[in-house]
Formats: structure tokens, sequence, C-alpha cells
């Protein structure tokens, strides 16, 4: 999800829970709105029906935590020596699998502040936290009903968007030729952008395992697809490490300017559900470029002619992802 | 299985350490804070949740940023005791929290407290101050007292991966050669390639990329982590070779020198994991040398005439081939290097 439809996430649950606590006062507001915002940190999960089970379960855990440290405060020691092995436990969980190691937070600093409540500040924090729950739920399950079928279009355009930026990545390094001075600059940014592609690749696998078994074959070959287009698209950076004269790009400056540029549009044609163009006019200059230029100044012609071919494979790659998405929708 | 032992041991000494400081935070607060009991244990929660590698200077900076948040609050809500101020601060921290750093989280939390706790007294805050110090300080010890080896971590992390590797290689060489074989890629490797880098029980060492990193170690353990994920690259190369339909007498004229050189490699992977492991190599490596030039002979002897050679149906896949089995050379001689020129070899468990 973007950075800024999250944080509009956040903004339109800040006006509900204000709203809600108009009439309660600031004690009220600030506890509903720390308990949404930090029920809202937790990372979605790709099941309709696990994800505000994981908000209700966080949430009712934070209300239990409440009440387990306002019964235990009698003995301080006990109290904490309690919270600590619950902590110890959920860290321990935490570490195993990320999804817990936020509830582990949450729940130590709810203890924490809590450990000089009084019952009338306990009185007042459970409706606060409970509302917050409530309104949280409800906002998940109302802004994320979707089908698993549409949640799989979602991500498989936010596959092919990362796709998209990692060719822009591997041709930025060919038209500015600074490889070999910012190596490490360049393979820092392109390792951001492959996690983002293999994350979104994660989500897809996930979204077919809760999908009904007879419809998982078809959406299977969807993603298969999509992993051959990838493969393709990565085979593009393989020129930054063959070549050891980057100043030979400035000879093809324009011809890769026009490749990106037309690859970009073709993903951006299949996210828009439209067919990629099969004309490929823009790479026709970077043949001759190839057959008159680089093919007797380079010292290894064969790297070019490879790092052709493989942009219009993964031009024709498109294709298939295209037709393949659209034959498993209908 | 050490891969699993380890991990174990990593998540109980790090949930421990941060346990054990809870507990004395606890401890010192209940006998000697001077303002409200839950400063010192948050400082310290603060200070010890940083992610392995950087540690001494991100907690240093979370404990800088947590008192610092606290004590301009703290002043702001004694003079403008406004709930919409401190709700719109939460929001804009909470909303960073998602996106960067478990720090906002805690940042977050002390913002609510400092509005729901308002100084009564000028020497309040430096009662805060004191404790909020104290709890950071009872963090710093722990790290000295429990460290960790990032460079011991990094290595085990790093072998799974070798493992999905030499499979990797296994299967391109089987679909390559398989009568029956299909233009699928092979979803099972490419899942555990994916679960070992962005997964919720991800192994993968990204920590290393991060600022703050041991600068001793950093530039090895950045080389070596490059290079790993150039061989995913190559394989990803690979895989798209093996899913052309070669002609017969090309596959029967590359099969002996392709699965000489393969097991060369093979061969060095599992020398890597060997090394990694910090056991002796049962045999020597080979520099991939000689088993490359058979390979680029076959190849030129199916493709006589580079001019001409575009006419022949397997051309552009066999140039692909010849050109991926260098860079998986580079690639693996570079990894070696990178062991031997790091502090990877060197540290001990």
């Amino acid at each position: 999800m973007s950075e800024a439809k999250q944080a509009l996430h956040f903004a339109l649950v800040a006006s509900i829970v204000f709203v809600a606590s108009l009439w309660k006062g600031s004690f009220f507001l600030m506890w509903c709105g720390l308990t949404a915002f930090l029920l809202l940190n937790l990372k979605i999960q790709t099941s309709f029906f696990k994800d505000p089970l994981y908000i209700l379960s966080v949430g009712l855990g934070l209300i239990f935590t409440l009440l387990l440290v306002f019964w235990l405060k009698f003995n301080v020691f006990l109290c904490v020596g309690i919270i600590a092995t619950i902590f110890f436990g959920l860290l321990l969980l935490g570490y195993r699998n990320s999804i817990y190691l936020f509830p582990a937070y949450y729940f130590i600093l709810f203890s924490v502040s809590n450990l000089t409540q009084t019952r009338s500040t306990l009185l007042k924090e459970i409706p606060a936290v409970g509302s917050a729950l409530g309104i949280v739920v409800l906002y998940r399950v109302l802004t994320h009903f979707s089908s698993v079928a549409s949640k799989f279009r979602q991500q498989f355009k936010s596959y092919l968007r990362a796709l998209d930026d990692l060719q822009k990545s591997f041709f930025q390094i060919y038209i500015n030729w600074d490889y070999l001075e910012n190596s490490y600059s360049y393979e820092k940014k392109l390792h951001e952008k492959k996690l983002v592609l293999l994350t979104s690749e994660y989500r897809l696998r996930e979204l077919i395992q809760h999908l009904p078994v007879t419809l998982r074959s078809s959406y299977t070959i969807k993603l298969e697809s999509l992993i051959t287009l990838s493969n393709q698209v990565i085979s593009l950076g393989a020129l930054r490490y063959r070549i050891r004269d980057f100043s030979m790009l400035e000879v093809c400056e324009e011809e890769l300017k026009k490749a990106t540029k037309l690859l970009s549009n073709n993903i951006k044609r299949v996210i828009k559900d439209l067919p990629p163009y099969t004309e490929q006019q823009e790479l026709h200059s970077f043949d001759m470029l190839y057959e008159h230029t680089l093919q007797i100044v380079s010292n290894d012609p064969a790297v070019y002619l490879l790092f052709i071919e493989c942009i219009k494979m993964t031009l024709s790659q498109l294709v298939q992802v295209h037709s393949a998405i659209n034959k498993a929708v209908s | 299985m050490i891969i699993n032992n380890y991990s174990r041991r990593f998540r109980f000494k790090k949930s421990s350490s941060q346990v054990i400081a809870f507990l004395v935070a606890c401890v010192v607060s209940h006998f000697y804070a001077f303002s409200e009991a839950f400063w010192m244990p948050l400082a310290t929660i603060t200070v010890l949740s940083v992610p392995v590698g950087a540690i001494l200077r991100k907690s240093l900076v979370r404990a800088v940023s947590f008192l610092g948040l606290v004590v301009i609050t703290s002043f702001v809500f004694k003079l403008f005791p406004s709930a919409w101020l401190a709700f719109l601060l939460l929001l804009v921290l909470m909303v960073l929290a998602f996106y960067r750093d478990l720090l906002y989280l805690f940042l977050g939390f002390s913002v609510v407290l400092t509005f729901l706790y308002p100084l009564s007294t000028d020497i309040h805050l430096y009662r805060r101050v004191y404790d909020i110090t104290l709890g950071a300080l009872i963090g710093f010890i722990l790290f000295f007292i429990f460290p960790f080896r990032p460079d011991v971590e990094f290595r085990n992390r790093v072998i799974p991966l070798i493992q999905v590797y030499v499979d990797m290689l296994d299967y391109f060489y089987q679909h390559l050669f398989n009568e029956s074989k299909s233009n699928k890629p092979d979803l099972n490797l490419r899942e555990r390639m994916a679960d070992i880098f962005v997964s919720p029980n991800y192994f993968f060492p990204n920590w290393v990329y991060q600022s703050g990193f041991s600068l001793t170690l950093q530039p090895g353990h950045r080389h070596f982590l490059l290079m790993m994920e150039r061989l995913a690259e190559v394989f990803s190369s690979l895989s798209n070779i093996g899913r052309h339909n070669f002609r017969e007498e090309t596959l029967k004229l590359m099969q002996a020198p392709l699965q000489n050189y393969l097991n060369e490699c093979r061969a060095i992977l599992r020398a890597l994991s060997q090394v990694l492991s910090l056991k002796k190599l049962e045999e020597p490596v080979s520099d991939l040398r000689e088993t490359l030039i058979q390979v680029e002979k076959t190849i030129y002897e199916i493709l006589p005439s580079f001019e001409v050679s575009n006419l022949h149906p397997d051309f552009y896949p066999l140039m692909n081939l010849l050109e991926t089995a260098k860079d998986l050379r580079i690639t693996l001689l570079n990894l070696g290097n990178a062991l031997q020129t790091s502090a990877i070899r060197h540290s001990s468990s």
C-alpha cells in the first residue's frame, strides 16, 4: 500500500476517534487514539477473515493486560514477574514470526504505563481501548472488504509496478554510466526494489493459498507467467556486471532511453488491462546501432546483442502475462 | 539443523536480554525512581529494541530521541495543555512508526504519557530526565553483558541461501536435459528463495546495509551479500535459459561439459557453506577456468561462425548460456574472495 494511502487511513481513523471522543474528554481521546493507531500499525494480513481477527485478538489482549496489571498491583514484584514472563514468551514468538513482535511491544508498553493506574483510571481506560478496537475492526472490515480475486488483481498490479521500478533502475545505471564509481549506492537501491518485488510475490503466493482449491491452478498459472516475466526483467540487469567500459553506453544513450520508456509504457498498459504494443519500432534503431557500431567497436559485442534480445523477450513475455491474466479472470 | 538451533539460541538470547533488562529497570525504578514509575523501564525497552548489528549507534539515537521528546513535550504540555496538539503529534508519530522504525511507537507512547501526566513542578522535569537516563544506562549495560555477534549471526543466515542455490543448479541441469520437461519455473525453489529474503521468518541479514552497522565488518559483509544477490540474478537468467526447447543435437553435445561445469560450481557453493560453518574443506575446489573453456569450446563448435550464427535456432539461448556461465564463475570467485578478505571466515563461534 502506498505511503499516502496508508496515511489517509490513519487520518480517517483519527477523525472517527476524534468525533467519538468529543464528549468524553481528553483522557478518552488520548487512550482511544493511541490504541487505534497501535492497531492500525499491525501489518495487514492477506486474508479477509484473518485480518480483523488478528486485530481483535490483539485488542482484547490489550484489555486483558490492563485488567491483569490492575489485579496484580497489590504485589509489585509478582506483577512485574508475570509481566516479564508473558513479555518473554511474546518476544520468543515475535522473533520467530514478526507478526507477533509488535503485539509483544504493545503488551509491555501498556503494562508498564499502567503500573500506577487506579481503579478510576482503569474504568476510563477500558472503554477507550474497547472503543478504539471496535472502530479499527469495523474500519478494516469496511475498507478491505473485497474478494480474494480482487485482492489478487490489486497485488498483481503492485507486482507489475515493482517490475517497472526495477527495470527503470537498471536502465538508470546504463544511462548514467557511473556505476563503477558508485556501485554500492546503486546496488543498495536495486536491493530495495528487489525486496519490494519479492514481497509482492510472497503476498501473491499467500493469496493463492487462500483461494478455493478449484481456482488455485488457474491462479498459479498467472503467477508462473509473472515469475517468468520477472526473471526476464532481472536478466536486463546482467549488462552492468558484464561490461567493463561504461563509456560505450554513451553511444546508445538515446536507444536505452527509448527502450526503458517502451517497457514502462507496456507494463502500464498491462496494469490497466490493455494489451501491450506488439510493434517494436523503438528497438529497430537499437538493432541498427548494434549492426553498424557496437558490433565493431565494442570488446564483447555478444553482451549487447543479448541485452537487446532480452528487451525483446521481456516485451513478448508481457503479452503472455496479459493473456494469462485475462484468461484466468474469465 | 545448524540454522534452526542457532536461530532458537539467538531468539532466546535476544528475548532474555530484553526481559532481564526490563526486570532490572523495574526493580531499580521501584527503589530509586524520582518521577513516575514507568519512565525507567520504558527507556530501557526503547534502547534495547534495536535490530541486530547496528546496536550501539541506533540505541544511542533512540535514547537521545526518547529523552529529547519527553523533555520538549513536557514543557509544551505544561504551557499549552492541549489535547488536540498531543493527538496530532501522536498521529504523526504513529504514521512514521508504520513506515520507518519501532522507535516512533515508543515516542508516540511517551507523548501520551507526558500529556496525561503533566509536570507538577520544574524539578519534576529533572527527575524525569534522571529516570530516563538511568533506564537508558541499564539498557546499554545489558548490551555489554549480552553481546551479540553480528558476524556469527550473518554466517548462519547466509548458509540456507547457499543451499537453495545448490538446489537451483541441480534443478537447472535436470530441467534442461529432462525429456519430459515443462516450460514452467520451479515455484518451489523460487518460494524458498523468496522466503529467505522477505518472509516474516526471514533469515536474510538485511541489517548489514543499515547505517550504524559495524564499520569493521560492513565492507566485507556487504560485498558478500551483494555477490549472493548477484547469484540470485544469475539463477534467474539460468531459469529462463532452461525454458528454451533446445535441439536434441545441441543438448547431446552440451551435456558432458555443462555437467562438469555445474558440478564444479556446486562444489564451490558447498565449500562456501563449509567455510561459513567453520568446517575444514573436504577437497580442494577449482577456479572453473578449464571447465568453462570446455563449455565455450563446445558452444563455438555448435555455432561455428558468429556472423551467420544468428540463423541457428539455439543461437541466443546458447550465447546467453555462455555469458551466464561466465557470470556464474566470476560471482562464485568473488564470493570466495569476499570470504578471504572479510572478517567472516576468521571469527570464531
